[in-house]
């Protein structure tokens, strides 16, 4: 009896494995991602402990328990999504503007709702629960779905200057939305970014996307030498940011401070790390060892192997989500997954930037891997949808 | 191939690509991903070359930026309580708010800084905590990572921050460092014995026994930190502090109170009153057992708040101290004749007040000299007895006068004519000072002078507070003694004394002739009760024989009771219901003929079988005929009115009509008697009593009731009290029935085979 049982079940689950592979889950993806999610947690738990139990009366799970709660829900919605076909979303006719609005609209949310009382807030905070929500993260989704709508209708005319230019300027709006009310330069300048390389994707042509990419250059290069030239104790923080990037030495005591400490951690970490849990940066050097600065902490403890095979995974990430893209049908699922892509691939690179002194200092989470339940839901929010557009490529694979 | 050929057509017609839709994404989503890993490969060698390039030195700049990573966790300082485990001074943890300024500013946007102190702002009142001013340190102290804002806040001020903290992510950058705060529940009581704390911290102890015991009290400070450890990795390990150790004085806090509350009655009766200022520029009062050298009260007015020990409210009313250079180039104080005023208070510079709070935080019992007068005579009649130069019986002649060396010195009898036939016993009874010389030129100064150093004249009695007073150069030596030095010496003018050294020789005068050395601490505990160390009471010498002792104990009773006739000086120091003994002082202090008078009275309780001795001193009270003992004996006398029913003395004496009604108005305010024997009431009530026979006041009625096992003998060996009829055992202090271990266990043996009956026993008696 027991025996047959178990067969049983065995026979059931194998079936209903099948099936469900049947339906387009591409298990390779799965797997990377539960490798991200749970190495995440492991090192939210590893950088925050500290902090957690200096802040939060001795409770050293604090940060734990709330990003396993937002992974769970994050998990959740991207299970639900894999269920919704994608071509919906491009269906009905007020979505793209729904799409923007929400894109442009939410930020503003954060002042009548933000956690502070005046001045800039980027979080709304939502009643009851004792989350926030970040509304630069849900623009930065509903921009990908609005940006695969518009350059899916006018794929055709992208390569006349004139779309071109409407394309490149329709997220500058909300662009500048988030950077002016939500004080949140990095976002918006991911967004952009994203948007960026949507319509690089499409364009046929490299030249207008090479001048997009050189004027960008030129007002860097400008910018870089003006704060060379100039005494930038009296600017703004943003320009004493550039400064200490160019001189993180001169400044290790000012601006650059965690640029400064993110290099010693990296520095301190060496090939093989000191030990997962023996980061000595996180304690009291690492503001927010947890969040931004994360990747400092796993190269303090896991050596440039960890932080090596920590990019090794997300190219794994992006190379199956290549193949997606490149068995996609349509063009608007094409873009959905490129949008998906960038949105990953320019926080990976910035972030990594950053910690590294690449980059200025500017604050950008690492996908999947950083404390933060708005990013993390709605980056799985993402993975949803790229689920979903696999499912469909082997349906028409199948048929 | 095929899409290879299309490539290439594509670049060949570069003005218009003849790509599908569908090749030219596949291209730049290869150039998009080529470009993504080529990125990521770029960011990867970076970090190879900063580990390569770098490593050692970063991995260096970490190590020595080690020294945050360690946090002070502070010691308590011990507590001071007094016999009956009452607490004097304790210590509060309290918080100190820092600021982390780099926390709040931690991201570009400042995300933390307005809710933090939005918080703050809602969370403290704004006298306490300036938000405005917090915010400007921030922002234009970005680096600063330990602001102190506040401090020394309880827990109770900072729990509604602590709470918001907890639930809000964006409250951050600040933390509170604990501190320990010394607080003396009881305020001014037995000030100037205890002293105080720097700043009332934990260390520093200043005066008193805060000073004296300073290392005692004082702990060790822990740590949390952070080290390498062998393999190179980071270990966090806390050392606990080491809290100080708690003393267990044998002032009695009650007993303390009463004394204290004559003294201020004394000073609010004569403030004011010929002169402006306090009742007398000091009113001082010991209490200490006959018989073992405990003191049970030390007190002194004017006193102060040793919570708040820079409070100038107490220096009102006491006489400004002014500093001058003497001749010698050495800078010197001088009480003057100014009284210092409110107005006058303000008017001070920093360094005259800290002249005058110093003579403040003294304690006049032990640092501050005086001429004894003539309690001081029955140390020189014992002394005289002791060494044969009198037998007792002698009797002397004083017509009001001696003339010694040239000089004529008077005896407080002058204008009368004198005392006429003194007997030994009346010369102390009616304070004749003729009648002393005699006695004093009977010895001889070398005699005399051995004698002052036998009672430890001239020397520290090494009583454990800080700060007694040196008197070696205060008094003669015999070679340097003329006879007009030697008879005034008798009677106790022309050498200084401290009040702990009277009490302490007076007390050996009394009780058989034990000088023991004087203290205020009995037991030391750690905190968590164990028994540190015990300080037995110490016999340093035999002074007199047991038969001097006796005389003197009756030569003092008549100067209190009723034998010493009408002319005794003593007997308005005698307690209602109680029979003592004593001897008044008048002493004329420098410069002679100022009408400037210390008056004084030693005596003890009760006469037949001392007790306690008591000492108060007046030093030049605020009345226009200043050589009146009375000042002093009435304060003795409501001291002891009080204090002996609560120590359990019984009354012996016969009680007048006005005397049962004085008692029964005392009664009405002797609260402290009442509540200590509910107390004693409801912890024993199931307990057999025995009623003592001796009572003969009603006011004693409750206090002769005790337990029936304090009856019982101690037994030397167990220390415990023994039922006679039965051999139960009794802890001899709690009364709680002992179970014989031995006999429960079923041993014949004893626990410890390798102890000897001699060894056990000892361990008992500790």
């Amino acid at each position: 009896m027991a025996v047959s049982t178990a067969d049983n079940v065995k026979k059931f689950t194998s079936k209903q494995l099948r099936r469900f592979s049947r339906m387009g889950f591409d298990w390779n993806m799965v797997l990377i991602l539960i490798f991200l999610l749970g190495f995440g947690l492991i090192m939210v738990y590893s950088a925050s402990s500290y902090v957690a139990a200096r802040d939060h009366m001795g409770n050293q799970k604090y940060f734990l328990s709330r990003q396993a709660i937002a992974d769970l829900i994050g998990i959740v919605g991207a299970v639900a999504l894999m269920f919704v076909p994608h071509r919906l979303y491009n269906k009905v006719w007020f979505f793209p503007i729904l799409f923007y609005g929400i894109a442009f609209l939410l930020p503003f949310l954060t002042i009548p709702f933000g956690i502070s009382s005046h001045g800039a807030s980027r979080w709304i905070e939502i009643p009851g629960t004792g989350f926030n929500l970040q509304p630069a993260e849900v623009s930065k989704l509903t921009m990908i779905l609005f940006m695969a709508w518009w350059l899916n209708k006018y794929k055709n005319n992208i390569n006349t200057w004139k779309y071109f230019g409407i394309s490149m300027a329709l997220p500058l709006p909300v662009c500048g939305v988030i950077y002016i009310v939500t004080d949140n330069l990095s976002s918006a300048i991911i967004i952009f970014a994203i948007s960026f390389i949507m319509v690089f994707v499409v364009s046929r042509d490299y030249l207008k996307t090479l001048a997009v990419v050189g004027v960008v250059g030129i007002i860097a290069i400008i910018v870089i030498a003006y704060v060379q030239n100039t005494d930038i104790s009296e600017s703004g923080f943003r320009l004493a940011r550039i400064y200490s990037w160019l001189h993180p030495e001169n400044s290790s005591d000012t601006t650059a401070h965690q640029t400064i400490q993110s290099l010693y951690a990296i520095g301190n970490g060496g090939v093989w790390g000191r030990g997962l849990g023996q980061s000595i940066q996180k304690i009291s050097n690492l503001p927010e060892p947890h969040n931004d600065m994360i990747f400092s902490v796993i190269c303090e403890e896991l050596g440039i192997v960890g932080a090596i095979t920590l990019i090794i995974m997300f190219i794994l990430l992006l190379s199956r989500m290549f193949f997606i893209a490149r068995d996609t049908r349509d063009t608007y699922a094409f873009l959905l997954v490129v949008g998906v892509m960038a949105h990953i691939t320019v926080q990976v690179v910035l972030n990594i930037a950053v910690a590294t002194n690449s980059l200025p200092n500017t604050g950008v989470s690492l996908p999947f891997i950083s404390y933060g339940g708005s990013s993390v839901c709605f980056l799985m929010a993402d993975m949803g949808v790229v689920f979903e557009i696999n499912r469909s490529n082997r349906a028409e694979v199948r048929k | 191939m095929d899409k290879d050929r299309e490539e290439t057509t594509n670049k060949r017609q570069s003005v218009r690509p003849r790509l599908s839709n569908g090749q030219n994404r596949q291209i730049k989503l290869g150039v998009f991903m080529a470009v993504s890993i080529l990125l990521l490969g770029a960011l990867a060698a970076r970090l190879i070359y900063i580990v390569k390039v770098h490593g050692t030195e970063y991995q260096k700049a970490v190590l020595q930026n080690q020294s945050y990573d360690s946090v002070i966790l502070p010691f308590k300082r011990g507590d001071i309580v007094d016999a009956n485990g009452t607490i004097l001074a304790t210590s509060e943890k309290v918080y100190n708010m820092v600021i982390d300024a780099s926390v709040m500013l931690t991201h570009e946007d400042h995300r933390y800084l307005d809710p933090t102190l939005t918080a703050l702002e809602n969370c403290f009142p704004s006298d306490l905590i300036d938000v405005s001013s917090i915010r400007y340190y921030v922002t234009n102290n970005e680096n600063s990572r330990y602001y102190v804002v506040a401090r020394r806040l309880s827990y109770s001020e900072i729990s509604d921050f602590l709470a918001v903290q907890s639930e809000n992510d964006f409250v951050k950058g600040v933390y509170f460092e604990e501190e320990y705060k010394r607080i003396y529940p009881n305020g001014s009581l037995a000030s100037t014995v205890l002293g105080f704390t720097r700043k009332n911290s934990n260390a520093e102890g200043q005066y008193g026994l805060e000073e004296y015991y300073d290392d005692i009290l004082t702990g060790t400070n822990g740590r949390e930190y952070g080290y390498q450890n062998d393999d190179e990795t980071l270990e966090r390990t806390v050392k606990a502090a080491i809290d100080g150790y708690t003393l267990h004085s044998t002032i009695d806090a009650n007993t303390q109170k009463i004394v204290e509350k004559y003294l201020r009655e004394f000073n609010e009766k004569y403030k004011n009153n010929a002169r402006t200022g306090n009742g007398a520029e000091n009113v001082a009062c010991i209490i200490m057992d006959v018989n073992n050298g405990e003191v049970k009260a030390m007190a002194n007015y004017p006193d102060y708040d040793p919570n708040d020990y820079k409070n100038i409210t107490p220096l009102i009313g006491t006489q400004l101290i002014e500093a001058y250079i003497n001749p010698n180039g050495y800078t010197e104080y001088e009480t003057t004749d100014t009284p210092i005023s409110e107005e006058l208070i303000y008017s001070l510079s920093d360094e005259q007040l800290n002249i005058n709070f110093s003579s403040l935080w003294k304690n006049y019992c032990i640092s501050n000299t005086y001429e004894p007068g003539s309690t001081a005579k029955p140390f020189t009649v014992a002394a005289a007895i002791e060494g044969g130069s009198i037998l007792g019986n002698e009797v002397y002649t004083c017509n009001g006068y001696l003339e010694v060396g040239g000089h004529k010195i008077k005896c407080h009898t002058y204008a009368s004519g004198g005392d006429g036939a003194v007997s030994v016993q009346d010369s102390i009874a009616w304070s004749c000072n003729v009648a002393l010389m005699k006695i004093g030129q009977a010895m001889g100064k070398e005699k005399f002078c051995q004698f002052q150093r036998v009672f430890n004249f001239g020397l520290k009695t090494n009583i454990d507070l800080a700060g007694e007073a040196r008197t070696a150069s205060l008094i003669y030596n015999s070679k340097d003694m003329l006879p007009s030095d030697l008879a005034t010496n008798t009677f106790g003018q022309n050498f200084n004394v401290t009040m702990i050294q009277m009490m302490t020789g007076f007390c050996s005068l009394i009780n058989g002739g034990y000088y023991y050395e004087p203290h205020m601490v009995n037991k030391i505990t750690n905190a968590s009760g164990a028994t540190i160390e015990n300080i037995e009471p110490r016999v340093l010498k035999q002074v007199i024989s047991e038969t001097t002792s006796e005389k003197l104990r009756s030569y003092t009773r008549a100067t209190v009771m009723e034998e010493g006739g009408e002319r005794r000086t003593g007997k308005t120091a005698r307690p209602a219901g109680y029979a003592i003994g004593g001897k008044t002082g008048t002493a004329e202090t420098l410069p002679r003929g100022n009408k400037e008078y210390v008056v004084s009275f030693i005596g003890y309780a009760p006469a037949d079988d001392p007790k306690i001795a008591i000492y108060v001193v007046v030093d030049r009270p605020n009345v226009t005929k200043q050589d009146d003992a009375k000042l002093a004996t009435t304060i003795a006398r409501n001291i002891l009115t009080e204090v002996l029913p609560y120590m359990g003395i019984y009354m012996t004496e016969e009680l007048s009509d006005a005397e049962i009604k004085e008692l029964e108005e005392k009664q009405l305010e002797n609260t402290y008697r009442v509540t200590n024997e509910t107390e004693v009431h409801t912890d024993v009530d199931k307990e057999e009593y025995v009623t003592d026979g001796e009572i003969i006041d009603s006011t004693g009625e409750s206090a002769n009731i005790y337990p029936k096992w304090m009856t019982y003998p101690v037994d030397p060996v167990t220390g415990y009290r023994i039922n006679p009829d039965n051999g139960e055992k009794y802890d001899a202090s709690t009364g709680e029935l002992v179970e014989d271990v031995n006999e429960s266990m079923g041993l014949d043996v004893p626990v410890n085979g390798n102890l000897s009956t001699a060894q056990r026993s000892d361990n008992s008696g500790n």
